[in-house]
């Protein structure tokens, strides 16, 4: 007679959700004004508003570089001071005997003033204005003004990870690594300010203050070092508030250390490498906003609370069967994801001394036996 | 439709331990990367199970510090017992380095009963725990159970695999005790109290 076998369960967790109607968030960056209402109907080039930028102050030690005496050297300004000057055009000018020095204005701004004691001139560069689109097609649910935000309904899919910290941002995703390696702070450049880069199983501290250095919006890696975690949050056990923020976004897909980006979860990204996305670290996930038009047929269909606080999916417990997909979530091999071609009727015995049932999962490249407990059933 | 969980779910503190809580009790002192990490991997995936030896050790290593905060998941201070959950037996074994733990932590005195609660509901006598702080210069304790004579050192815990429920043991000159044995046996805790 067969011994009597229990039903092997394991957790069920939601990694990706596709065609979800979502809202995403579009805010001003400093001051500015929206434009967009209620109601409207969206496509990604449109514009909701527009930012006014204040970018900062530069300094031209104009009396050297008129050879003058600091206290003399307002005089030789062709300009006077609150002007607009635009850049390469004639700023100041001093004529000796036989020569004559020119300075040209090295940037567009306003002339803001001059100090006689050290012969400096200080210049404001002019504010920009910099249009804030919706990066989607939608439908704009709220608008807050005051806030410089516009919440837009659209349809995305949605990918889902274990660890996450920072406010909702937005920016084109770019890939900098494969899913297994990790990323140092000499792969992090200027060149992906605005974006959300895509950094394989482990991001370093420096890569990461390197990436909020320049500007990058999130960073999505399989791994994160609890310590490098810990500098961010301050604890391991954190309350998932949607307004937690560090000035970037980071969401790890598989846990903590270095962990290649799930199969799953990596494919799906690739497909929206350098298109725009969203990502939201408090929620723990990356929205992927759908391309087609359709979308807006879609959303109009759907009304959608605004709940700053939507939950996200909950771990389920689910009876482990063949053919269920799976991911590894303990050493060794953790990360990597395959289907359960084989359940064990009769407990082994590891080399920790612990009895249990093995699994035989198919991977991408080969069969291996695993702890039933060592995996989680991908939703 | 709850999910499963495994006995790091119920240690809050988990998160608050540092790696020197942890490398304390190793002998082969882990990098402090490798433990944050195992730390925050537990956290994430507590009903996971180790593979490896190393990996149980830290698990033991965990488990000492739970003990350490949550003393009464394991000891009965009214009644003087050590209660352990055959689950917890299950999942780390063997029962003898489960013990050794245990004591790790505790500082039990005299005799201390040791009970085995199956998931059945079933409880059972598994053995006991003699305590006995040898005086300072004494190497060596004689311990004499059921008429075999021991010599065992001092500052040691030795488990003797004994079943038998009426067993009598003698530590040097101090009266005899009447303890039971079982599937653990006896167990001579020979340390300095708080060792």
């Amino acid at each position: 007679m067969e011994e009597f076998m229990p039903p092997l369960m394991a957790n069920s967790r939601v990694r990706i959700v596709q065609n979800h109607c979502v809202h995403i968030t579009r805010k001003l960056l400093g001051s500015g004004e929206i434009t967009a209402r209620e109601g409207m109907e969206v496509a990604p080039y449109e514009i909701l508003g527009k930012s006014v930028l204040k970018t900062g102050f530069s300094a031209v030690h104009l009396s050297k570089l008129l050879g003058v005496n600091p206290k003399d050297g307002f005089k030789y300004l062709k300009k006077p001071l609150n002007s607009t000057i635009y850049k390469g055009e004639l700023l100041a000018q001093s004529k000796q005997l036989l020569f004559k020095k020119d300075v040209l204005s090295p940037t567009d701004g306003i002339i803001e003033s001059y100090d006689s004691i050290t012969g400096e001139l200080r210049m404001r560069f002019l504010s920009r204005q910099v249009p804030l689109t919706a990066g989607v097609f939608g439908i704009v649910d709220d608008v807050d003004k005051r806030a410089g935000t516009v919440t837009l309904k659209t349809m995305a899919t949605l990918v889902y990870g274990v660890i996450g910290y920072g406010i909702q941002r937005a920016g084109i995703l770019n890939f900098i690594s494969d899913s297994t390696s990790p990323v140092q702070a000499s792969q992090v450049d200027s060149s992906m300010h605005q974006h959300i880069i895509v950094a394989g199983a482990l991001i370093f501290r420096d890569a990461l203050k390197r990436a909020a250095g320049v500007g990058v919006q999130g960073v999505i890696s399989g791994g994160l070092n609890v310590s490098d975690y810990k500098s961010m949050v301050g604890s391991l056990v954190i309350d998932q508030e949607p307004d937690n923020d560090i000035g970037i976004t980071v969401l790890a897909t598989e846990g903590f250390g270095p962990i290649p980006i799930g199969d799953d979860v990596f494919e799906r990204l690739k497909k929206f490498d350098g298109k725009f996305i969203f990502i939201d670290g408090n929620r723990r996930r990356a929205i992927l906003p759908s391309s087609s038009e359709q979308v807006i047929e879609e959303v109009r269909k759907v009304s959608l609370p605004l709940d700053k606080n939507s939950p996200e999916p909950e771990v389920m417990l689910s009876e482990l069967a063949l053919g269920v997909r799976v991911r590894i979530t303990w050493p060794p091999l953790m990360g990597a994801q395959g289907t359960v071609v084989g359940i064990d009727k009769t407990p082994t015995q590891l080399e920790s001394g612990i009895s249990t049932y093995l699994l035989t999962v198919a991977t991408r490249h080969r069969k291996i036996k695993v702890p039933f407990p060592n995996v989680e059933i991908i939703v | 439709m709850p999910k499963l969980t495994g006995f790091f779910s119920g240690f809050p503190e988990l998160g608050k331990l540092t790696v020197e809580d942890v490398n304390h009790w190793l002998k082969a002192k882990e990098q402090v990367f490798f433990v944050e990490n195992f730390i925050g991997n537990r956290y994430l995936y507590p009903q996971t199970i180790p593979l490896s030896a190393d990996d149980l050790e830290v698990d033991f290593a965990l488990l000492r510090e739970f003990i350490r905060y949550h003393p009464e998941f394991v000891y009965s201070a009214k009644n003087k017992k050590l209660q352990i959950l055959e689950e917890l037996e299950l999942r780390f074994p063997p029962p003898q380095k489960l013990i050794g733990a245990v004591l790790d932590v505790l500082a039990l005195v005299d005799q201390t009963p040791v009970l085995l609660r199956k998931t059945s509901g079933e409880v059972r006598l598994v053995g006991t725990v003699v305590s006995f702080t040898p005086s300072e210069g004494e190497s060596f304790s004689d311990v004499n159970v059921n008429g075999q004579l021991l010599k065992l050192q001092s500052g040691t815990v030795t488990i003797l695999p004994n079943r038998e429920d009426h067993i009598v043991v003698q530590i040097n000159s101090q009266p005899p005790l009447s303890i039971s044995g079982g599937q653990l046996g006896v167990v001579i805790d020979l340390r300095k109290a708080g060792q």
